[in-house]
């Protein structure tokens, strides 16, 4: 892949990405594109190559073939070059806990190539950005979680990266941390920096990213803005089949046998089946036998659903 | 100032390298190892001053009375055992720094969080390693004064006992990352002490003389790696120096040029995977 078939607007340009580690195949060539300004999300379950595929686009990983570049940067060339212009925020925090908040921050622009009085003032800076000046002298063990996250962010912000990457910036966090992360994200973004940022909550990525890959078993299942992947692999809206506890085993599965019958596009999620209706907008279950065993409702189509509908079928199948 | 001007910054300066080696890693990483290492400094100050004094009127007074001078020479022993005390806790100090101190970054995630910054494995290892030998030129110093403070050294030759001090820890904190990059758990780690400290820190000499093991001893003493470091030490502080010493500076630049790659190429591979 030579770099004048990168497009221009791109800032991230990833294409046929594998990675192997022994027997394991995590990342099954992948290709994407971020561009300058754009938040991009990379949406999977556990163990569906996202955070190998965040270390290969910080450089702390090679890649087995394929190849990515930053900012026109080869990673598996130039890694010191790009990782001049990304900001990394690992999955666990890794903060020093040697250290107090505010030398964290300082050491890290030093490190990152600031001159020491530089990294002291962009440490007063992005501590206030972050609210976190009144902790500017406390151990990270009397942090929150919250605050170790964000704090964990400041840090990658310390060297004005281009880009940010983060795997997973809130796993772990309480729903008010989670909010104040994502404002703060929020901020981020506003003031054009570029994120990629990988999540398992749908939430999280329908509130912050532009456009979004969805990751299972190292592929990338699809790819695009969060409304048109919803609708194109559920719809507007999708019925929920609550089935009644008096249901027997057999009325179960013939209702299965139905849905399969029909084509229809389901998943179960416990005692409930979704069904969905593709690229459409409601989903008619007036055919369906045995409804008087269960009570129908509908609801605006999210993310969630259409993870179901893609990863939850894999599932089924094997 | 507005958020833009603080995240958005275009102009980043390149910083030089040498042969491939980007000076501000290895400053930055030692600064943030001295930082860490001086926030607690009544520990710091404990660790640098207590020990050693506490090891070396112990040794030099408690077993000094018992033995006046060493047999076959005419060395009181104090002043035998002060030079070998100096590398002993040379080979101790960054040991610990490499093993266990290295073995808690990688537990902790820092070396993965540092590797995002633009540095390269080798200058990581270089910078522990500095620091690492900093730590034992501290120690060196603080035993050094109380030795001579003692008058248990009194040759200005004692100067040269920095390089063995140099050598013995580049050495042993490379010995250090052996054991820390390869440890699937921390008890792994402790081994270091027990496999390769304490039997150093026993049968390299510091004591006593090679003299008084048994001759199957004697030989085998020849090949522990502190040992000949002990040698030039001694020979060093009693200004006791002959052309023999070459030999014993060669071995120790021989097992730095075995145990250095070897701990980088264990280091990557624990720390880029």
């Amino acid at each position: 892949m030579s770099q004048s078939t990168i497009p221009n607007n791109s800032l991230v340009h990833v294409s046929n990405l594998v990675k192997d580690y022994d027997e394991l195949r995590a990342v099954d060539g992948i290709d994407f594109d971020v561009k300058r300004g754009e938040t991009f999300g990379l949406l999977g379950p556990n163990g569906a190559g996202k955070t190998t595929t965040m270390r290969m686009l910080s450089g702390l990983s090679p890649a087995t073939a394929g190849s990515i570049f930053v900012a026109g940067l080869d990673v598996g060339r130039s890694g010191r070059d790009v990782r001049n212009v990304i900001g990394v925020v690992t999955q666990h925090d890794g903060l020093d806990n040697s250290l107090v908040v505010r030398k964290n921050l300082e050491m890290h622009g030093y490190l990152a190539g600031l001159s020491y009085r530089d990294a002291i003032k962009r440490t007063k800076e992005v501590l206030g950005f972050f609210n976190l000046e009144g902790r500017a002298s406390a151990s990270i063990h009397a942090l929150s979680g919250g605050m170790k996250r964000r704090l964990a962010i400041a840090r990658a912000m310390m060297a004005s990266p281009r880009l940010l990457v983060m795997d997973e910036p809130t796993t772990g966090l309480d729903p008010q941390s989670r909010n104040r992360v994502w404002e703060q994200l929020g901020a981020l973004k506003e003031s054009g920096v570029t994120i990629i940022m990988s999540t398992h909550y749908m939430i999280e990525a329908e509130t912050l990213c532009d456009r979004l890959a969805i990751m299972d078993h190292g592929n990338i299942l699809d790819i695009g803005e969060p409304d048109e992947v919803v609708q194109h692999h559920v719809g507007a809206e999708v019925a929920m089949l609550h089935i009644s506890e008096k249901a027997t085993r057999d009325e179960r599965s013939a209702l299965r046998r139905q849905l399969d019958a029909e084509k229809r596009d389901y998943s179960e999620v416990g005692p409930r089946i979704l069904v969905t209706a593709p690229r459409g907008t409601k989903p008619d279950v007036s055919t369906l036998t045995g409804l008087a065993k269960m009570r129908v409702t509908y609801r605006p189509a999210h993310l969630e659903d259409v993870f179901l509908v893609l990863t939850g079928r894999e599932l089924r199948d094997e | 100032m507005s958020t833009e001007a603080i995240f958005i910054n275009e102009t980043r300066t390149e910083l030089k390298t040498i042969a491939g080696v980007r000076f501000r890693s290895i400053s930055a990483l030692w600064l943030r190892h001295w930082f860490a290492f001086i926030r607690f400094w009544k520990y710091a100050v404990a660790f640098m001053f207590v020990e050693p004094v506490v090891m070396m009127i112990g040794v030099g007074v408690g077993i000094g009375r018992l033995v006046p001078t060493v047999p076959g020479t005419e060395i009181p022993y104090p002043e035998f055992v002060a030079p070998g005390i100096i590398v002993g806790s040379a080979m101790f100090v960054p040991m610990v720094e490499c093993s266990m101190g290295a073995y808690n970054r990688m537990e902790n995630q820092l070396y993965d969080t540092q590797l995002t910054a633009p540095l390269s494995v080798l200058e990581v290892l270089i910078a522990d390693i500095s620091f690492g030998v900093t730590r034992a030129f501290i120690s060196m110093v603080s035993i050094a004064a109380i030795a001579v403070a003692f008058g248990w050294i009194n040759e200005w030759t004692v100067v040269f006992v920095v390089i063995p001090v140099l050598l013995v820890s580049v050495l042993f904190a490379g010995v250090g990352f052996l054991f820390s990059s390869t440890a699937p758990h921390v008890n792994f780690v402790t081994l270091v002490f027990t496999v390769v400290g304490t039997p150093m820190f026993m049968f390299s000499g510091i004591f006593y003389p090679f003299e008084v093991l048994p001759s199957w001893a004697q030989t085998i003493s020849n090949f522990i790696p502190l040992a000949p470091a002990v040698n030039l030490s001694r020979a060093f502080s009693t200004n006791a120096m002959d052309a023999s010493l070459i030999w014993d500076l060669l071995f120790l630049v021989g097992m730095i040029a075995v145990v250095l790659p070897l701990a980088y190429l264990l280091l990557r591979r624990k720390l880029i995977s």
